[in-house]
């Protein structure tokens, strides 16, 4: 089960074309996602991480933006060679997508029945009796109180929390093996984010779904997954397991990020920012790009991009003050 | 203010408190009601939506005061009220001992200047057309008789204080990335050296490694100048970091409130225990351990009893019958909660 990984990501680069010329928003971004798993891919705006997940799904806007190189391998295909026609029979099927305004995603002139039927409808050709019964047995999945109900009701008739499961619901309808769930509880009150990260969590434990979990939120990254990749300046600059990026990151944005966060358990004396701002995306890519941020910066780490070291065998880095080290 | 400091119990006269120093605002029973529509022509008309449904809170002259609650709790409906942009439909609201909400035009000026604010987008509270010198000056331009010379060298020390190149008074606003833009902002805020500043979400619109910068900056700030804080977030850990007192909104109405270590230490409120545990850090290997005992999703406003009680684990019959007042249960903490009857003495009763 092991052997192939579901998704294999390499080597991806992806040019912003902007009034300021071309910037490679992506930059050689290279990750596996295994069966079953919830990968994190952290990293603030800007870093490429939301454009890295809908380039998986050939959703990166266009113009504006292109895929300048690399692989995106789903079960071993290579879904950036793909027609168009082919490419459509992964969207919604094989591989699902969340974004992050639940509102915004849902059409508010259909019922909430409309649109997870519809979504029934395309992918798996249901209609009737049987797509109301899979409807319900969606909603039912995702815990939505009183799913008869929930099925007549209108998207403004939800709360945030209630919508962003429709969401959910209308993405699993296909019986996806691969979930992209994009910052999905950034809208979110933090009680309804708690409640929601832990359905998806057992949501990804029945289905052996695997997730691709993009967000700014080292605290939501803790909650649902199982590995972690930390991208900055649309590199990543440190995988790792959970466990390891939040007991012992080696690289020193990870570190410091980790350091500048505040704790609701305990008060802090004073803690200590980053200094300066996120690269631009229009900036030379020369070296790491967070060199010029970084206290522990060498005399290479502004020319050279640092190369990929392992510190332990499911631990990737880039850093050349580590190698040093 | 980081790192623990002297702290005066600070709660509005409605929790009972007696003060040991004057309150710079002091909000008394604030209420805003925002009527709602018709179903039809002929319905009758709803019952008003509630936003804000009686609070009372004192904002302490040096301190900070955060209110924190989830989406639709009122505190920015509250803020609004503070900053005039929301006209309270009852409550006073006391400057110096002056109900500025009744007080002449001349007073309300003065509150305007002394009262400045920091709100969340900095994309959107920075005029685009407006380069950022005139943008900073502008509260001493419309509110002062200051000439152009001295108003140019207050923007100029602003910009100083807020860490960036006073010769970037002649760029605009779109020149800046966000965090330089809330820096502006808070520029703008801090140039008429006013009593209190309002900061509605003044991070969460920013990137991760730049958030604490900001709030580093506004702690930076309070210790120099001195003036006081009203903070309102969701992210409670911000919160804890920052406030020196905290009062938890929940539908309309504060449901506890006191000095901020002590309720984030010891919650007892069962709608602040929730939201705690919700913002607390979750180590991986103990997340599938961790329970959840308030159901997070919104049940209809209760007609009757405690606002919470649908959600409440702990909830029983006189919860749902009768809505608790906010009492105080030590000498700096207030809970409106049947679990936790008032400790100290009856509260003082506002007459209404």
């Amino acid at each position: 089960m092991k052997d192939i990984p579901l998704l294999e990501v390499e080597n991806l680069a992806i040019d912003v074309l902007g009034e300021r010329g071309i910037g490679r928003a992506v930059d050689g971004v290279s990750f596996t996602l295994r069966r079953g798993e919830t990968l994190g891919l952290i990293g603030e705006s800007g870093s490429g991480k939301s454009l890295t997940c809908l380039s998986i799904m050939r959703l990166n806007p266009h113009p504006g933006t292109r895929i300048a190189g690399g692989s995106v391998r789903f079960e071993g295909c290579d879904l950036l060679l793909l027609e168009k026609e082919a490419m459509r029979a992964y969207r919604g099927r094989r591989i699902a997508m969340v974004l992050q305004d639940p509102m915004t995603a849902l059409n508010p002139v259909f019922t909430v029945g409309d649109q997870i039927g519809e979504a029934l409808t395309l992918h798996r050709g249901l209609r009737g009796a049987a797509r109301e019964e899979a409807a319900l047995d969606l909603l039912h999945r995702l815990r939505v109180p009183d799913p008869p109900h929930a099925l007549r009701s209108y998207p403004h008739e939800l709360s945030g929390g209630m919508r962003q499961r429709v969401v959910s619901a209308i993405a699993l309808a296909g019986g996806p093996s691969l979930l992209i769930a994009d910052e999905p509880t950034t809208a979110l009150d933090v009680t309804v984010q708690a409640a929601y990260l832990r359905l998806l969590r057992r949501l990804q434990r029945e289905a052996g779904l695997a997730v691709l979990f993009v967000t700014h939120d080292l605290g939501a990254i803790a909650r649902v997954c199982d590995r972690v990749a930390v991208m900055y300046g649309g590199r990543i600059v440190e995988t790792a397991d959970v466990a390891t990026i939040f007991r012992a990151p080696q690289h020193p944005y990870t570190q410091a990020l980790l350091r500048s966060l505040p704790n609701v358990e305990s008060r802090p004396e004073r803690l200590d920012p980053i200094p300066g701002q996120p690269p631009s995306v229009f900036a030379p890519k020369r070296g790491c790009p967070f060199a010029p941020r970084c206290a522990e910066a060498v005399a290479c780490c502004g020319t050279e991009a640092p190369p990929e070291t392992w510190p332990a065998p499911d631990h990737a880095l880039r850093c050349w003050a580590r190698m040093a080290a | 203010m980081a790192g623990p400091g002297p702290r005066a119990p600070l709660l509005g006269k409605d929790g009972g408190m007696t003060e040991s120093a004057t309150p710079v605002i002091e909000a008394i029973g604030l209420a805003r009601h925002f009527p709602r529509p018709r179903r039809s022509l002929l319905a009758p008309r709803p019952a008003p939506m509630r936003a804000v449904d009686g609070v009372s809170f004192a904002v302490m002259p040096g301190r900070t005061l955060a209110i924190v609650g989830e989406s639709g709790c009122g505190k920015s409906t509250t803020a609004r009220m503070l900053l005039l942009l929301e006209r309270p439909d009852a409550g006073q609201l006391r400057f110096e001992g002056h109900d500025i909400l009744r007080a002449p035009v001349e007073e309300v000026r003065r509150y305007r200047t002394a009262v400045q604010a920091v709100f969340q987008d900095p994309w959107s509270s920075l005029n685009p057309r407006m380069r950022v010198g005139q943008i900073i000056g502008e509260p001493l331009r419309l509110n002062t008789s200051l000439d152009r010379g001295t108003i140019a060298a207050r923007v100029a020390a602003a910009l100083e204080e807020v860490g960036l190149d006073p010769a970037l008074a002649r760029n605009f606003p779109h020149e800046f990335s966000g965090g330089q833009r809330q820096r502006i902002a808070i520029a703008r805020a801090l140039v008429t050296r006013p009593r209190v500043i309002v900061l509605d979400e003044p991070v969460s619109a920013l990137d991760v490694s730049v958030r604490l910068q900001v709030i580093n900056l506004l702690i930076d700030a309070q210790r120099r100048l001195g003036m006081s804080y009203l903070l309102i977030s969701h992210d409670l850990a911000t919160v804890r970091y920052q406030a020196d007192e905290i009062a938890v909104m929940y539908r309309g109405l504060i449901v506890e409130q006191g000095e901020a270590e002590r309720v984030f230490s010891a919650p007892l409120h069962p709608y602040t225990q929730a939201l705690l545990d919700a913002a607390r850090f979750v180590l991986p290997e103990e997340r599938d351990a961790c329970e959840v005992a308030v159901e997070a999703e919104e049940v209809a406003a209760p007609v009757s009893g405690c606002r919470f009680h649908g959600r409440c684990p702990l909830a029983s019959t006189i919860c749902r019958n009768t809505e608790p007042r906010l009492a105080k249960v030590a000498q700096d903490h207030a809970v409106a909660c049947h679990l936790h009857p008032p400790q100290l003495e009856a509260p003082t009763q506002e007459a209404a």
